[in-house]
């Protein structure tokens, strides 16, 4: 090399070049590696926001669990508070439970003194427990009590117990219920639905290890977390976020949370591996780091090609610095000559221009994958899709649907100037059928994206279905498009065009590679909302079609009821309630719950109402109908389950409860009684179970509230403490006002706001008839006739009418009634009125119908009219065009009994 | 549906049948197919006891108009129990099934009356 022949000039200008060109560079790693950095630590947010949710709904998890535990011993307390204290019965009814719930390790009752009397596993008979601080608690007058984590030396297990006072409906405390676990037992189930690289670890009131899902095993001392600062801020109820540093137990980065359970005062540690994650969001930069590193021996070589005054190469530097920003690996060119400055200020300008597209491409793409996948609604993310392609991606986007007619159907239009969308619609608001030469058919056939860097006048012609459209496409003008198809399973359900026109932007193979990128995402929360909604919808309609919206209208009784969905759950829950004239005068209003959502569960609630009504109809008693629904559905998920019958002539109720809370009374006078009284669950060995039927007076004015454990459990409170806030509740609540009455609970107990768990209630008021006037409107079908001798029955008693009165005038009106069902046949109004008035002594029926007058056929009509006219002083006919209106009257003996 | 049931014994080789609980237009059907099922070809006759019938309006009447003509085909007779103090008794007196079929006041009344047709 002859360096003599640089002059000072020359090596100014080479130095003040070089210095540039590497401060360019340097600028591009600086604003690249910063970019890398801010996203994935955004990307490394969000996984740890989804992290804390899981955690959360796995401490929700515990809770339902720990809940169910306590809903569970309040039903069998409840039954042990009725059912005399013998130890034979006690044993063999504390196995069934035992049995039946299938995760108790012990399941035991003791005195007041805490001497165990009777037992199902756990405790021998005859063990003093009274020292243990359980007991002791429930001694000190609480009325139930979680342990802590307690060592069983013998399975070198921990356990966990739940006491429970068992007191008479009067109060009386008789002893207590201890049901005790393995914390493992719960946390097997749920480990099923968690990632696999996740770990749980359950920490007791004190922080202690009462389990962990390493399988680790540890000394006391090990399990001691309790000097933690995080896990002291969870216990004191405050959710912690871990991120990178070691989670309890590990060494390793780890990434979660801890979730305080209010109920015992428990908290939930749940944390994932960090170096997986990491490793997973690097990934997509390497190939930007490959690039990075192509710049900077660009830079490198250009400084030296500069320093040794060859300036006459940078042309073709130039076009290796282009060829990079393409993403191609540049081959370095030969230095040969000082010239073409121009061209190399040229090219790094398009390196800088290309960084900053990778970067909003990239930015695109996890934006997409957040924005798309946190909706779950099918049009909102085509909407969504469509505007995150315009303006970044393209000028205007079309997406397109396949139709199960094979026809594509443009679904959603977005363009970059709102006053253009019209004209685009009309350009693209043709369906494009199979067989059409449209390029995109193509599309759909092979599942490949196509690249159209310019758009020929030809290829408009081809894919235009008409002249118009054609013309309208030219108009519009359109640059290069990209037709890219959405795959789900392997097939293509649809496909978006993106179309530049207004900007001069030309697509690329890099561009391309963007646009399928954004495409698989659309489709994975596509498929994703298709079916959760496909689900949500069966689910959906099975439930709407077991909760009645009409319940029975019957004289004097009214009834109203709600159904809640919980707050924050996607999918409708096991709720569900009931309500079903029976014969001889009978209502019976079920409610009931099953464990689990969705589909699932509400398939176990249309078998299970199906069930109840038939044995009801068929006759049988609320424990029959238990004994018999539960052996029959072999159920595999823990329900439970309450049939309460009224009966509506002697205001008496039976009720027999399959582990429900207890349905609570609010008589006239304020005062609120529940209904004591329950047993086990119907589960897998419900059959096992014997249900018991129970008998109380219900006053007339009183209203019985059925309603599901939701309502009374706020999370982290007590089953006790939410059942006294209810009582206080009701006791406030109008009682002339059934309606009114179900606001006022739901707004006291859950202040207007969703509950964690789904609300179901059903409230049934027993009203006083008029005595002056019974007024029915019944449906013009046979079945109505008991309703109608019962109302009637109860009515005519109410006034000491005397029972052969009460005979008399029930034939009487139900043969006016059986007419009137032959005469409102084929009518349009399908009903019938029946009016009974005491007037002094004399009692009036009307019976009306809407229908048209028969003669009459066969004997026993003649024989209806015979008897009404033996039974009644005086009856008179009236037909006409609009219908028949029969009026009777009779003179009795009593009838001023007002 | 209405809830009645029928129960059947033999009583000296005689078919009874013991009606109770209300009868009406939901389950006269039923009712009447098992009282024509009670009586085998091979007996005189058959006896109802309504003694426990808390209820019965025409449609009742129909159906033992129509299980006395059943029964007549086979030359079979039909006897109704039904005590003086009845409030079923006036619905049976004004659609006149006294003169059809023969009342009695208890069941060895028509036990009596059976036998004598033997």
């Amino acid at each position: 090399m002859r360096l003599h022949l640089v002059s000072p000039r020359r090596w100014r200008l080479a130095t003040s070049l070089t210095l540039t060109i590497m401060a360019l560079a340097a600028l591009l790693v600086l604003v690249t590696v910063l970019v890398e950095r801010a996203l994935i630590a955004e990307r490394l947010d969000a996984e740890l926001d989804n992290a804390v949710s899981i955690g959360m709904i796995a401490a929700a998890e515990v809770d339902r669990f720990l809940r169910n535990i306590e809903s569970t011993t309040l039903a069998v307390t409840q039954y042990l508070a009725v059912e005399p204290f013998n130890e034979q019965t006690y044993d063999t009814y504390l196995g069934r439970v035992y049995a039946a719930t299938g995760v108790l390790r012990g399941l035991f009752v003791t005195d007041l003194n805490g001497k165990v009397v009777a037992a199902a596993f756990g405790e021998g008979v005859g063990t003093d427990l009274s020292t243990r601080p359980y007991i002791r608690a429930l001694q000190g007058g609480t009325s139930s009590v979680w342990s802590e984590g307690l060592p069983d030396d013998r399975r070198h297990q921990i356990m966990v117990a739940y006491g429970r006072v068992i007191a008479t409906p009067g109060g009386t405390r008789r002893g207590f219920l201890i049901a005790a676990f393995q914390p493992p037992a719960l946390m097997s189930a749920l480990n099923d639905s968690l990632p696999q690289d996740a770990r749980v670890t359950l920490l007791d009131q004190r922080g202690f290890i009462i389990y962990t899902s390493s399988g680790v095993a540890l000394t006391p001392a090990e399990r001691d977390l309790s000097t933690r600062p995080n896990v002291r801020r969870a216990l004191r109820g405050e959710v912690v976020r871990l991120s990178g540093r070691p989670a309890p137990l590990t060494e390793d980065a780890r990434y979660g949370a801890l979730v305080p359970i209010q109920r015992t005062g428990w908290v939930l540690a749940f944390s994932r591996e960090l170096a997986p994650l990491e490793n997973r969001l690097r990934a997509p930069f390497g190939r930007q780091r490959r690039f990075l590193v192509g710049a900077i021996i660009l830079a490198g070589t250009i400084g030296f090609a500069v320093s040794l005054r060859l300036l006459r190469p940078l042309g073709r530097l130039a076009q290796a610095a282009s060829a990079i920003a393409r993403g191609e690996r540049p081959s370095l060119p030969e230095v040969s000559g000082p010239e073409e400055l121009a061209s190399l200020v040229t090219g790094m300008a398009a390196m800088s221009r290309a960084v900053k597209e990778r970067e909003d491409a990239l930015r695109l793409i996890a934006e997409a994958g957040k924005q798309l996948s946190s909706s779950l609604d099918h049009d909102t993310i085509l909407h969504d899709l469509a505007h995150l392609i315009v303006p970044r991606l393209a000028d205007w986007c079309i997406i397109y649907l396949l139709g199960s007619d094979d026809t594509l159907r443009p679904h959603e239009i977005a363009h970059v100037d709102d006053s253009q969308e019209e004209f685009v619609r009309r350009i693209a608001a043709r369906p494009i059928p199979a067989g059409s030469p449209h390029p995109i058919r193509q599309v759909i056939q092979t599942g490949r994206a196509v690249l159209l860097p310019e758009v020929a006048d030809d290829m408009l012609r081809r894919s235009a279905t008409d002249e118009e459209q054609h013309g309208l496409s030219r108009e519009v003008g359109i640059g290069s498009a990209m037709l890219v198809p959405l795959i789900s399973n392997d097939k293509a359900f649809g496909a978006m065009s993106l179309i530049t026109s207004v900007s001069s932007r030309r697509y690329s193979g890099g561009d391309l590679a963007v646009a399928e990128e954004v495409a698989q995402r659309a489709a994975q929360a596509i498929d994703k909302a298709r079916a959760y909604q496909r689900e949500r919808s069966i689910a959906e309609t099975l439930q709407r079609s077991l909760l009645r919206s009409r319940l029975p209208d019957l004289p004097g009784i009214t009834l109203a009821s709600r159904y809640l969905p919980a707050r924050q759950e996607a999918e409708i829950g096991g709720d569900w309630y009931d309500a079903v004239v029976l014969p001889e005068g009978r209502l019976a209003v079920v409610m009931g719950d099953v464990a689990g959502r969705g589909i699932h569960a509400a398939a176990v609630m249309g078998q299970l109402q199906n069930a109840v009504r038939a044995y009801a109809a068929e006759g049988y008693g609320p424990a029959a109908i238990l004994q018999r629904v539960g052996r029959m559905l072999d159920l595999r998920e823990m329900a439970t389950l309450l049939i309460l019958v009224f009966d509506l002539a002697t205001q008496a109720v039976r009720y027999a409860n399959a582990g429900h809370l207890p349905p609570l009374v609010l008589a006239l006078d304020g005062t609120v009684t529940a209904l004591e009284g329950g047993a086990a669950p119907l589960s897998i060995v419900s059959s096992d179970v014997t249900y018991r039927d129970y008998e109380a007076q219900v006053a007339p004015g009183s209203t019985v509230l059925l309603y599901t454990d939701g309502l009374v459990e706020i999370r982290g409170e007590s089953i006790d403490i939410g059942l006294q806030r209810l009582t206080e509740t009701l006791r406030g609540a109008p009682r002339d006002d059934v309606d009114g009455l179900v606001n006022h609970v739901l707004f006291g107990m859950l202040h207007d706001e969703a509950g964690i768990d789904d609300v179901a209630m059903l409230a049934l008021h027993a009203g006083v008839l008029d005595p002056a006037v019974l007024r029915l409107r019944l449906d013009a079908s046979p079945d109505a006739a008991p309703l109608l001798r019962h109302t009637l029955r109860r009515w005519l008693a109410q006034s000491r009418l005397d029972e052969e009165e009460i005979f008399d005038l029930t034939v009487a009106v139900t043969e006016a009634f059986a007419n009137a069902i032959e005469h409102a046949y084929g009518a349009g109004d399908a009903s019938i009125e029946v009016e009974a008035r005491l007037d002094g002594d004399v009692v009036r029926l009307m019976v009306r119908d809407w229908g048209r007058w028969r003669e009459q056929r066969g004997q026993h009509r003649g024989r209806g009219i015979a008897l009404m006219r033996g039974l009644m002083d005086e009856v008179d006919v009236t037909a006409g065009p609009d219908g028949t209106t029969v009026r009777m009257w009779r003179r009795v003996r009593r009838g001023v009994a007002v | 549906m209405t809830v009645a049931s029928v129960r059947v014994q033999l009583m000296d080789g005689i078919p009874m049948a013991t009606l109770t609980g209300e009868v009406d237009i939901v389950n006269a059907g039923e009712i009447s197919g098992q009282l024509f099922a009670a009586a085998p070809n091979t007996a005189t006759g058959l006896i109802v006891d309504l003694s426990g019938v808390s209820y019965l309006d025409s449609r009742g009447v129909h159906l033992l108009f129509e299980l006395a003509n059943r029964l007549r085909m086979r030359h079979q007779g039909l006897h109704l129990v039904v005590p003086p103090r009845a409030l079923i008794r006036r619905v049976l007196l004004l659609t006149h099934v006294d003169s059809v079929i023969p009342l009695h006041q208890d069941v060895s009344g028509a036990m009596g009356a059976l036998k004598a047709e033997e």
